[in-house]
């Protein structure tokens, strides 16, 4: 699948942002495809009941006591 | 003379100052008059406060000489990365939009230290907003600290004025903030310590956020001693930081000379499917500090990571990415035109992540810190890589960029276990080896432990930059 160009000044625009020159889309393809292979490297849980870290998750796994 | 002050261990400085046979005042001034002589090649400050310094110093004196020694930070000059506020003191972050901005808060470690009677000298060099995409794009408003072993070379960052202030004497200690490696990347190119403490126990109430589920607040110093004094005033409960941990007072001295004889270290060679490989001459001084440890009585054993680096990686990039989007999305759409490119990469890769993606991140960040909890729990501590390259030159952008992208500090991140890095040697080129300690939850004791009893045997935190006599390239 291809992310096309349209795609990309869209989701830009939805979100926020002015309409991108070409350079910046082309930066923005670059930076989306890096963030989406993260994302996507990310193994999902197979079980329902992991839930997300908190931030105090230190404590959480039963360090500190505050 | 003045390097051989402002390089001097922090408690026998102190003895000197709390018997008077030292005034606050020299040290004050040898620090400045480093800062005068050498820190227009190294970069490391972005503000010196040195009248401000000089008032502070004769206040310290006074009070010392009337029988009020606060103990032996009282009077010994540091210096802390551009992200701490301190009221009525410019703080930018490196970034052209913070310029003008001076805070009217003083983020509590700095008062903590002002407690303890420690001398601000400035504000340290940093990545722009202590964060970015790992490249040097020299576009900020401030020239890019260098590494004062060789000034042709990149020091590692984000708290990159901290290391080059701690390495090359522009300060006697120095706090930075770790996301990643922050702390640990540049004083493992540097060739200081960088300790990473564990995630709750140094508030980070009153510095500029990057990430909060990650960033963490820490000393870089020349030695374990040094780290473990500054620690102890640092360390402590902050109700104005939410994830800062309510746990016992830890005296990080007590034990530090104990050896490490009986102690298990679990030695990690081996980083897993796709990790970087590591250079053959960093890969030896882990090699030669686990046979230090041995010698002094420790038994070291194999074992591995319970993931792949890039499995820690990949969680905490998204993790980073997405939560720094988050705290800058205003200053992204109203006035990016103002970031550096590497800053604004990073915005604009946080702009595009899917929430689905970010809560992925934080489910198996539990996953993997509960393993890698049990795999630290197994031993007393790791013994692993820090970086798997060395300090390159500052203008070659893929080994920079390398430098921070493969190093083995991210892990610890995820986890939130305590990480120091070490310096283990030097290449033949004179650039500094490193690895890298990970204690148990709030077992920055051992770490430190482990750490005073390798320097003690090896001695490399005894050598010197010759920075003065460099000339910049």
């Amino acid at each position: 699948m291809t992310l096309t160009d349209d795609a990309i000044i869209e989701h830009a625009v939805r979100h926020g942002l002015p309409a991108p020159t070409p350079e910046e889309v082309a930066q923005l393809r670059i930076l989306t495809l890096r963030a989406a292979a993260s994302g996507q490297a990310i193994p999902r849980q197979t079980s329902k009941w992991v839930e997300p870290a908190p931030v105090f998750q230190v404590r959480a796994l039963g360090g500190g006591t505050g | 003379m003045s390097a051989d002050l402002v390089t001097m261990p922090l408690l026998e400085a102190g003895r000197l100052i709390g018997s008077g046979a030292l005034s606050p005042v020299t040290l004050v001034d040898a620090c400045l008059d480093r800062i005068a002589a050498i820190d227009d090649r190294l970069r490391s400050y972005l503000l010196v406060i040195g009248d401000q310094a000089r008032q502070q110093a004769r206040i310290a004196e006074r009070e010392i000489a009337a029988g009020r020694w606060r103990g032996p930070l009282h009077g010994i000059p540091y210096a802390v990365k551009d992200n701490h506020f301190t009221a009525g003191i410019r703080t930018c972050a490196a970034s052209r939009l913070m310029l003008d901005f001076v805070p009217d808060e003083t983020a509590t470690v700095i008062r903590r230290l002002e407690a303890a009677g420690a001398i601000l000298l400035g504000k340290l060099n940093t990545w722009e907003y202590g964060t970015g995409s790992g490249a040097v794009e020299f576009d900020l408003p401030f020239e890019p600290a260098r590494n004062p072993w060789n000034t042709a070379h990149f020091t590692g960052g984000s708290s990159s004025g901290a290391g080059a202030a701690v390495a090359g004497g522009t300060a006697m200690f120095a706090l930075g903030t770790d996301t990643g490696g922050s702390i640990r990347l540049p004083a493992a190119g540097c060739g200081v310590i960088g300790l990473k403490p564990t995630f709750g126990l140094v508030s980070r109430a009153g510095i500029l956020p990057n990430c909060w589920s990650l960033d963490v607040a820490g000393p870089l110093t020349r030695t374990a001693e040094d780290a473990a004094l500054v620690l102890r005033a640092l360390a402590g409960h902050d109700p104005a930081d939410p994830a800062s941990v309510e746990v016992a007072a830890v005296d990080y001295l007590h034990d530090l000379h104990r050896g490490v004889r009986g102690l298990t270290i679990g030695l990690v060679r081996d980083l897993g499917e796709g990790g970087p490989p590591l250079m053959p001459d960093l890969r030896a001084g882990l090699e030669r500090m686990a046979a230090v440890l041995e010698t002094l009585g420790a038994r070291v054993v194999e074992v591995r990571l319970p993931a792949s680096l890039p499995a820690y990686k990949h969680v905490n990039s998204i993790i980073n990415w997405s939560e720094s989007f988050s705290i800058h999305e205003v200053d992204f759409l109203e006035r990016r035109h103002l970031m550096g490119k590497a800053l604004r990469d990073k915005m604009t890769t946080g702009f595009t992540v899917r929430a689905a993606d970010y809560l992925a991140a934080q489910r198996q960040r539990r996953v993997l810190a509960r393993a890698t909890d049990a795999l630290v729990r197994s031993v007393d501590a790791l013994l692993l890589p820090c970086t798997t390259l060395t300090a390159p030159p500052i203008d070659a952008a893929e080994a920079v960029i390398a430098f921070t992208r493969d190093a083995v500090t991210s892990p610890f991140n995820v986890s939130g276990h305590p990480a120091m890095s070490i310096p283990t040697g030097f290449t033949a080129g004179g650039m500094p080896l490193n690895a890298q300690i990970v204690g148990r939850f709030f077992d920055e004791a051992m770490v430190l432990r482990i750490a005073a009893a390798y320097q003690a045997a090896a001695g490399w935190h005894t050598a010197r930059p010759s920075v003065s006599f460099r000339k910049q390239p």
